[in-house]
């Protein structure tokens, strides 16, 4: 099952940060240009669709 | 001195992959590297459109090109705009400039010309969502997402 609204995605967001576990993986779909929330071990939304949770887990400079 | 061949070729490149992800965006004053913008709107979850301009370095691709915020004007939770913040190591800024709030995305140290304007959007994309984030929680955005290590 598929979440896209914006608490759900934050807070999976906030999850990676603090360096727990999910059941779920953030894709970026391009069709609708959301980030959205699908089961880790599902298929991914579309063809088109990419994971958007390994740029997120590489961090952002510490500036 | 314009492009030279490789780097033109880069460039399409780069735009052919933004065409299918991010088709909003669009390549300006290409002609004259050091001046070379592209531009497109991101679209958060909640429906909020940011119009964001990634600078092409004159060296693509080998540094960190500067992402920034055009519009609208991004103010905190608590009403200060983020460009008189400064540098913030919290909210992922870099010292704004002509205006706009830079985002700190990637450390020359992290960067590889393999990288491509497409992830470096991603991560602007994300940046995005946790800002609408901290908005509503008022936590920093550094609660959404992480630092690099050094």
């Amino acid at each position: 099952m598929e979440e896209k609204d914006s608490k759900s995605v934050q807070n999976h967001l906030a999850q990676i940060t603090q360096g727990k576990a999910t059941t779920k993986k953030l894709v970026f779909d391009p069709r609708t240009q959301e980030l959205v929330l699908v089961d880790a071990k599902s298929p991914k939304l579309s063809p088109d669709a990419v994971t958007a949770d390994d740029p997120t887990r590489d961090g952002f400079f510490a500036c | 001195m314009g492009w030279s061949s490789q780097q033109s070729a880069r460039l399409h490149l780069e735009m052919g992959i933004l065409s299918r992800y991010f088709p909003t965006f669009f390549l300006k004053d290409s002609i004259i590297p050091g001046h070379a913008v592209i531009e497109g709107t991101l679209r958060s979850n909640a429906g909020n459109e940011y119009l964001i301009r990634l600078r092409v370095p004159a060296d693509l691709p080998n540094s960190v090109p500067i992402v920034e915020i055009v519009s609208p004007v991004l103010r905190d939770r608590f009403g200060h705009s983020l460009v008189d913040l400064g540098t913030s190591y919290p909210m992922h800024l870099l010292k704004p400039e002509n205006g706009a709030v830079r985002i700190c995305h990637y450390s020359a140290s992290h960067w590889h010309p393999n990288i491509t304007f497409f992830k470096v959007l991603l991560k602007i994309r994300a940046w995005i969502e946790a800002y609408e984030g901290h908005l509503d929680s008022g936590y920093a955005i550094d609660h959404y997402l992480p630092h690099m290590e050094a």
